[in-house]
This record gives C-alpha cells, sequence and structure tokens, in this order.
C-alpha cells in the first residue's frame, strides 16, 4: 500500500504544487492588499451594511462585528473563492482515482496484480487528505508571511484555524461524493462535471434558501449552510453538529463508493 | 487444473458476451482461446481475472475461487491486456520498478533478459514510445514476476515480426519450464505455433475443443504425388483421401485426416517427388463458424 501511496503522490505531485502556489499567491495578495482597505478611510462597516443581509451571509460576512483582517480574508476569500479553487482540485483528484483509470485503462494494470481494490482507492484517499492538509498550509503561509515584515496586518490566528479546520471538514464533505461519483462512473469528464456542478447547485440552494422564507428549508441540504465562515471569522467557536455533518457526509459516500467499487464491473474499453 | 471454468456465464444488457463457458486448462498447457472480435475472450479473461463479475457460474484458477481468492491467485499470475494501455508519463524502468513493489519484488536479471531479447528502451517515456514498443514493455511487465500462469489477451498485436518470432520462443522456452500459458488470439497461425489446445468460441458459446494435432488434421491439405513408375490409383482411395485427379504418373488428391495410411500406400511405389500445400487453420476456423 505504502508504494502505491507514493506513487498517486508522485501523480499528484505537479497538481498539489499548482494549486499549493496558486493558493499561497491568492492569500499573500489578499494580505497584501489589506492594509490599504484598512488605511482607506472608509467605513467598510457602515458600506457593508447597505446590501441585503442575505448576500452578505452568501459571502460568508457576519454584519454584527467589527470589520477586520480575519473577516476580510474570510470575506474576499476563504469563504467562496477558495472553496471554488478547491473545488477544482478536488473534483479532477476524485476524477482520476476510479473513473480515469477505467476510461483510460490503466486500471487494469492494478487490478491483475496482488493488491486489493480497497487498498487501491484508500491510497488514493490517503494522498487526498494529505494533499488537502498541503493546501491549507500553503494558504495559511501566505497570511503569515506578510506578517515578518508588517505588523500592520493583525491576524487572529485562532478564528483562521477553526475557519481552515472547518475547511477542512468541508472539503472532504465535497471529496465523499466527488469520490462517489467516480466509483460508479467510467468517464473522468462526467465526474468532474457531476462533483462541480452538484456543489453548486447546493451553493446555489443556500443562497436561494436564505431570500426566500418559504423555501428556507432547502438550506438544511446544502453543505454550504453548514459552512458558517462568516461566524468563524468572528472568532466565534465551530459548531459541532456542522462539523459531523460533513464528517458524515465524507464518511457515508465514501464508504458507499468504496462498497460500489468493491463490487462493480471494471470493463476497459 | 490450473483453469477451471464451470458454466460462466455473463451478460452485458441484451448481449450474453460469456455463455455458460465450461472449460479446464491443465498445468502446464499452452491453451489457445480462438474467436473473432466480440466472441467472448476478453470477457472471459476479464471473468478470470476478477475484473468482472459473472451473472452466473463459476471460475477458479490453481484450485482458488477467482472472486474469492483474487488476491492470492494473482500473486502467480502474469497478464498482457489486448490493448496495452500503461501509464504515459512514466518510463519504462519506473514503471518496472512500480509494478515490482506492487508484486513483492521481480527477478532483476530476468527482467534484464526480457529487456535485452525484446530490445526496450527502458529509459524512455510510454508516451514517447510506438505501438510495438509499448506492447513489448506489456510483455516484460506480463512476464516479470515469471508466474506460474501467463494470461494473454492477443499478444503480438503490434509487434514486428521480429519480435513476434522472440516472443513464441520464449513462450516454447516458458512451456519447457512448466509455465501453463492462456492466450487468446484471432491470429491462427499464432495459436498453431504455440498452443497444445484450443477452444473455439462463437457468440460467448465454446463451439468446439480440439488438441492442436486434431485441428491440424481437420486440414484439407493439396498433396501431390510424382511416381517414376506405374501405379494403382485404387491403392489411393482412402478414408479421408479425395482424389481430385490421377494420371500416368501423377496424382492429385486432398487429404483430410490421417496422414500415416497415405504415408504408408505411397511407400509402396518409386516416387519422383511429393507437395503438401498446407492451408492454415483460417480453413478449419471459418467451418466451424459456418458450422454452428
Amino acid at each position: 500500500m505504502l508504494a502505491l501511496f507514493k506513487k498517486v503522490f508522485k501523480d499528484s505531485k505537479t497538481g498539489l504544487i499548482g494549486y499549493g502556489i496558486g493558493l499561497l499567491a491568492y492569500s499573500l495578495v489578499m494580505a497584501a492588499i489589506y492594509p490599504s482597505f484598512s488605511k482607506s478611510g472608509l467605513n467598510l462597516d457602515e458600506l457593508l451594511k447597505n446590501y441585503p443581509e442575505a448576500l452578505m451571509k452568501a459571502f460568508g460576512v457576519e454584519l454584527t462585528s467589527k470589520f477586520t483582517f480575519t473577516s476580510y480574508i474570510g470575506m474576499e476569500y476563504l469563504n467562496l473563492m477558495w472553496i471554488i479553487i478547491v473545488l477544482f482540485f478536488i473534483a479532477f483528484f476524485a476524477a482520476k482515482i476510479i473513473a480515469a483509470g477505467v476510461s483510460d485503462g490503466t486500471i487494469e494494470l492494478l487490478l491483475s496484480r496482488p493488491i486489493s481494490r480497497l487498498k487501491i482507492a484508500l491510497s488514493n484517499i490517503m494522498v487526498f487528505v494529505v494533499g488537502i492538509i498541503i493546501l491549507e498550509a500553503a494558504t495559511l503561509l501566505g497570511f503569515w508571511l506578510p506578517g515578518l515584515w508588517n505588523n500592520t496586518v493583525g491576524v487572529d490566528w485562532s478564528a483562521i484555524f477553526n475557519t481552515m479546520l472547518v475547511l477542512l471538514l468541508f472539503s472532504l464533505a465535497i471529496f465523499g461524493y466527488s469520490f462517489f461519483f467516480s466509483s460508479i462512473s467510467s468517464n473522468r469528464g462526467k465526474v468532474v462535471a457531476l462533483s462541480t456542478i452538484s456543489t453548486l447547485v447546493f451553493y446555489i440552494m443556500n443562497f436561494i434558501a436564505l431570500y426566500w422564507k418559504q423555501i428556507e428549508w432547502f438550506k438544511h441540504i446544502t453543505l454550504f449552510y453548514y459552512f458558517r465562515g462568516g461566524e468563524l471569522s468572528t472568532g466565534k467557536p465551530i459548531i459541532v453538529t456542522d462539523a459531523l455533518v460533513f464528517i458524515g457526509v465524507f464518511v457515508v459516500f465514501t464508504v458507499a463508493g468504496l462498497w460500489y467499487f468493491q463490487k462493480r464491473d471494471v470493463c476497459v474499453k | 487444473m490450473i483453469i477451471k471454468t464451470e458454466n460462466l456465464t455473463k451478460t452485458f444488457g441484451p448481449i450474453r458476451a460469456v455463455d455458460n463457458l465450461s472449460l479446464e486448462v491443465k498445468e502446464g498447457e499452452v491453451f489457445g482461446f480462438l474467436g473473432p472480435n466480440g466472441a467472448g475472450k476478453t470477457t472471459t479473461i476479464r471473468l478470470l481475472l476478477d475484473f468482472i463479475r459473472p451473472d452466473s457460474g463459476h471460475a477458479s484458477i490453481f484450485g482458488l475461487d477467482c472472486q474469492k481468492q483474487g488476491l492470492e491467485i494473482k500473486k502467480d499470475i502474469g497478464y498482457l491486456a489486448g490493448d496495452v494501455r500503461l501509464y504515459d508519463e512514466y518510463s519504462g524502468e519506473y514503471l518496472t520498478k512500480f509494478l515490482a513493489s506492487l508484486n513483492g519484488g521481480f527477478h532483476k536479471e530476468w527482467v534484464n533478459e526480457l529487456t535485452r531479447r525484446f530490445e526496450i528502451d527502458m529509459s524512455r517515456k510510454v508516451s514517447d514510445l510506438s505501438k510495438g514498443n509499448k506492447q513489448k514493455i506489456g510483455v516484460l511487465q506480463a512476464l516479470a514476476n515469471k508466474p506460474k500462469l501467463l494470461i494473454l489477451d492477443e499478444p503480438t498485436s503490434g509487434l514486428d515480426p521480429l519480435m513476434q518470432i522472440e516472443f513464441y520462443k520464449l513462450m516454447k522456452e516458458l512451456k519447457k519450464q512448466g509455465t501453463t500459458i492462456f492466450m487468446s488470439s484471432h491470429v491462427l497461425s499464432e495459436v498453431e505455433k504455440v498452443c497444445d489446445r484450443v477452444g473455439i468460441l462463437k457468440k460467448g458459446k465454446l463451439i468446439a475443443l480440439k488438441n492442436i494435432e486434431e485441428l491440424q488434421r481437420e486440414k484439407a491439405r493439396v498433396v501431390n504425388i510424382y511416381f517414376k513408375e506405374n501405379y494403382n490409383p485404387d491403392d489411393f482411395k482412402l478414408e479421408g483421401v479425395d482424389i481430385q485427379e490421377a494420371d500416368k504418373d501423377h496424382i492429385h488428391l486432398i487429404l483430410r485426416g490421417e496422414i500415416d495410411p497415405l504415408i504408408k500406400a505411397m511407400t509402396k511405389y518409386h516416387l519422383r517427388d511429393v507437395s503438401f500445400v498446407e492451408p492454415d487453420l483460417e480453413e478449419v476456423f471459418l467451418k466451424y463458424y459456418e458450422q454452428k
């Protein structure tokens, strides 16, 4: 299994480096332009209060608190942009695990060896977990580096860490259903499309539910409802139920995907 | 028995790809699995390797259940896919190293020998290789663990004639060493060269199971015998022999079946020349396909 883990990690290296550098650069840019925001004299709190509450919630802005670096980072980056960037990493990674192997035929190389389907899938899942932690570390590095030469960037590390922890769980949940799509499909493109579209549908559902009270219950079936980025950036603690929902989605879909992959026919065309 | 299938059946929607297939392959045997494209050869191989699961029936290798004990079986199997797919971004060397780690190691000298015999450039990326060179790496990775059973799906597709000769030579060497070989093919001359026994598959059903000698005996051979003396054409009215033309010093006949009685009939006379025109197995193969 270690050999397979190393192989998957090697295969993912280029993608990880690319996404890692991208996220690091984005973090650096965000941190670098923050002082100009805070010194501009604009009363951002007042400005933001003019926007509809639902819109602010959708972008993860908590209106009851003061505008800080952490809430700015949440609003401008972590609560939506980061998720969108990482969503593509997740969708492509999950598609590669099974569906891509079936569509390009390389899965036969593995299945003809004395290694179980379970180990093939698990080693990929392990690399994903390591990969997403690396991406989070790159993101955090981008917030930390500017502080070395500019102490005006006041970072509430506790709030940032909480946000990143919930983002990690959120990413795992997205990965869970993406992996499930990969395990039932033989087409890489379909998996990427299904993963990204379903995540975007969740986002839109959450957005609509915030506007229309009649369909407010919608929010409970979207993952975005359980990611309270705005609250986390103000220093509020992680709600255990939210974390459990993400963990539950990850576990249920991953186990379902593993079960289906064990049973399915692998018909390389 | 190395391979045993009992009433193995697999359907894909309305298509019955493998239909109640029962066959046995003995230890040390080279078994040819014949049939045109779509006959069910690859599906059978995938069932044996547990890539796909049967609707009904049972398959075992080394006496172990292909579905339940697949991992144990795969320790001693070498598999070459019909259309070899390798990791494009890997070199032959890295790929071999990786696959060795999954198999618990390859025999280094043996890998070097295969590399030399098939003239494989192990340093080049798979994506830079031609189809034939990819096939060579496929052959290498199938043989590298010195398996007890080799499962080969159309093994020589893409290999140039020289490499095909090397491949057949290698198959004969492995057979001598006791390796069991199960190979599918639609190239009958290939099967004739290396196989002991063949199974002919049509629309998923096994329509014939024969020794290669039996199959060869069924071939219609055109025989021309030239005599130095007068002969009696009645001596050649034998079972399985059709006399086409009988001249004063020459007889033209078609032989279907045992050659021994004909040879005995010929030895009664002084001969000037004899010629046998050997059609390939294609004719026999077509005969089966037309009949059943």
